[in-house]
């Protein structure tokens, strides 16, 4: 159970960075002279967005 | 065709081994070294080492590749994170940033050389981390915007009073949540990782064993799945070394973020 | 699952990576029974918390001191010098073009006085020349007419002398020939002649 949930929880995550990553690359083909900071806010974005599937990682080894 | 009988054997043995047990005294002591103190050491010695070395040489006319390579590092963490994050006065937080990645850095490179153990693949190390970025900000923010302001500013400026608290309270376990996740992003990463690299290479090693033991048509089919294992081995491995630099590159942009949300407006 | 995934086929392995992560959660829960996973693995364990922190403070603080600030000084140091040598260049390079500059006004200012210098000294050499010329002509001039002036003197004076010494000498010759006997013919004759070269004196 603690696994599929992990799984469930990663699936939000998951979705969550493939939009950002596919915005970002978005971004950076329309405005290439700001890939520094869009990369940066994309692994800004990232890093919090895998805080919540951390989140459900250390849940699921609690539960 | 009991091959994968084993397995559940093997990871308990892989992650017995990624627990790291002690070296140096006994695990009931709440004192002793274990094997990723010990890695985390060798990783600090590599850093001073290498910082030393890069002191001695620096000079006005870039020369050698090894300088070059830290100057570069140095000089992205300071440009991106440091002035691109934190913006003016940056410099006096420099020495943290650096510290920091080049540290995490070390120890996740390590830790990818097969028989070492990344020292970052522990929680004591990780949370001794982020525990000391977190005092950082946090001291910081008191000392630039004074105790009262810092806290009341830990809650949205303009709204209405129970809602004011309502979010004050929320913000206030973000923000110690801050120090959690600083420390499991980073300690999950590596010991995910390992984790999934040691299992690719067990199942490598599993599906082989047939094949050693008794040559027949079935072991030479396990065989081939073998070959599939250890593809897929070396495509994590190469997702690694992608994971162990941009998880410390993480660490040090969120400090950067940290410091730079805790100086206020 | 495993008598199937025998074949080896890529699908296989696939489905095999799900069964391997549902195989290690029993594991997981095993090693929480021995105390080395579960949520054990997220508390960090003081015997690895302090020399970590030890070690991380004691880096912060000699890299900190002693490190980072000569290297990010050093990098400084390049970055100013490189400015400074680029502002230094662009300086020198306005220098040398206000020299460069100066010296082409210079160098026309100095072309389009020799030119003057050259025309000066023709139209010099022009009147010079034309001055002497005038002059030489005026002197040969002056020289033919003071030539022409003694030649005409002297032709007078010797008109003068020699009617003078015509006059004496044909008195001498008269006398002389008064001494003679003068036929009537001889006498015509004499006269005659006498006559004919007193007018060809004359037409001189």
């Amino acid at each position: 159970m603690n696994v599929i949930g992990y799984g469930l929880a990663v699936i939000g995550a998951g979705i969550g960075i493939g939009i950002a990553c596919g915005k970002a690359s978005e971004a950076t083909a329309r405005q290439p002279e700001m890939q520094g900071k869009i990369f940066t806010t994309f692994i800004l974005g990232a890093a919090f967005m895998e805080a919540l599937a951390l989140i459900g990682f250390v849940v699921a080894l609690i539960a | 065709m009991g091959v994968l009988s084993d397995l559940p054997e093997h990871i308990n043995e892989l992650l017995e081994d990624l627990g790291g047990g002690p070296v140096i005294g006994s695990g009931d002591s709440w004192f002793y070294i274990s094997q990723y103190t010990i890695w985390m050491l060798i990783a600090a010695v590599v850093l001073l080492v290498i910082v030393f070395a890069a002191k001695k040489r620096m000079a006005l006319v870039p020369q050698g590749r090894f300088v070059n390579a830290v100057e570069y590092v140095v000089e992205f963490i300071r440009r991106d994170v440091g002035e691109g994050v934190i913006g003016h006065g940056y410099e006096k937080h420099l020495p943290l940033l650096l510290t920091i990645f080049f540290f995490i850095v070390i120890n996740n490179i390590i830790g990818l050389i097969p028989g070492c153990k990344p020292g970052t693949g522990t929680m004591g190390v990780t949370f001794a981390l982020a525990l000391v970025v977190f005092i950082y900000f946090n001291w910081f923010g008191i000392k630039q915007q004074g105790l009262g302001t810092y806290i009341k500013n830990i809650g949205p400026a303009g709204v209405i009073l129970p809602l004011f608290l309502l979010i004050w309270c929320i913000e206030l376990v973000s923000l110690f949540l801050r120090l959690i996740t600083l420390a499991v992003r980073l300690f999950a990463n590596m010991y995910a990782g390992h984790i999934v690299m040691g299992t690719f290479a067990i199942l490598t090693t599993l599906f082989l064993t047939p094949l050693i033991t008794s040559f027949s048509a079935g072991a030479l089919g396990t065989a081939t799945a073998s070959i599939g294992w250890m593809l897929l081995l070396v495509a994590m491995y190469l997702m690694e070394c992608l994971v162990a630099v941009i998880q410390a590159y993480v660490f040090t942009l969120l400090t950067a973020v940290y410091i730079s949300l805790a100086r206020g407006h | 699952m495993s008598a199937k995934s025998v074949t080896g086929s890529k699908v296989l392995s696939v489905s095999l990576l799900a069964s391997v992560s549902a195989l290690a959660a029993p594991a997981i829960a095993l090693a929480e029974e021995e105390g080395g996973g579960g949520i054990g693995l997220l508390i960090p364990k003081m015997g690895e918390f302090l020399p970590a922190l030890v070690a991380f403070l004691v880096l912060l603080l000699i890299l900190g001191k002693f490190g980072w600030p000569i290297i990010v000084g050093a990098l400084d140091k390049r970055a100013a010098q490189i400015k400074d040598d680029l502002e230094k260049a662009e300086a020198n390079r306005i220098e040398t073009e206000r020299i460069l500059a100066e010296h082409k006004a210079q160098l026309d200012e100095a072309r389009v006085e020799a030119a003057q210098i050259i025309a000066d000294a023709k139209s010099t050499g022009e009147a010079v020349k034309s001055e002497i010329t005038a002059k030489a002509q005026q002197e040969a001039e002056n020289m033919i007419a003071k030539a022409n002036q003694a030649i005409e003197a002297q032709k007078k004076q010797a008109i003068a002398e020699l009617q003078g010494s015509v006059a004496d000498i044909s008195a001498s010759v008269a006398g002389r020939l008064i001494g003679h006997d003068l036929t009537d013919a001889e006498h015509l004759k004499l006269i005659e002649r006498y006559v004919a070269e007193a007018g060809s004196l004359d037409a001189n």
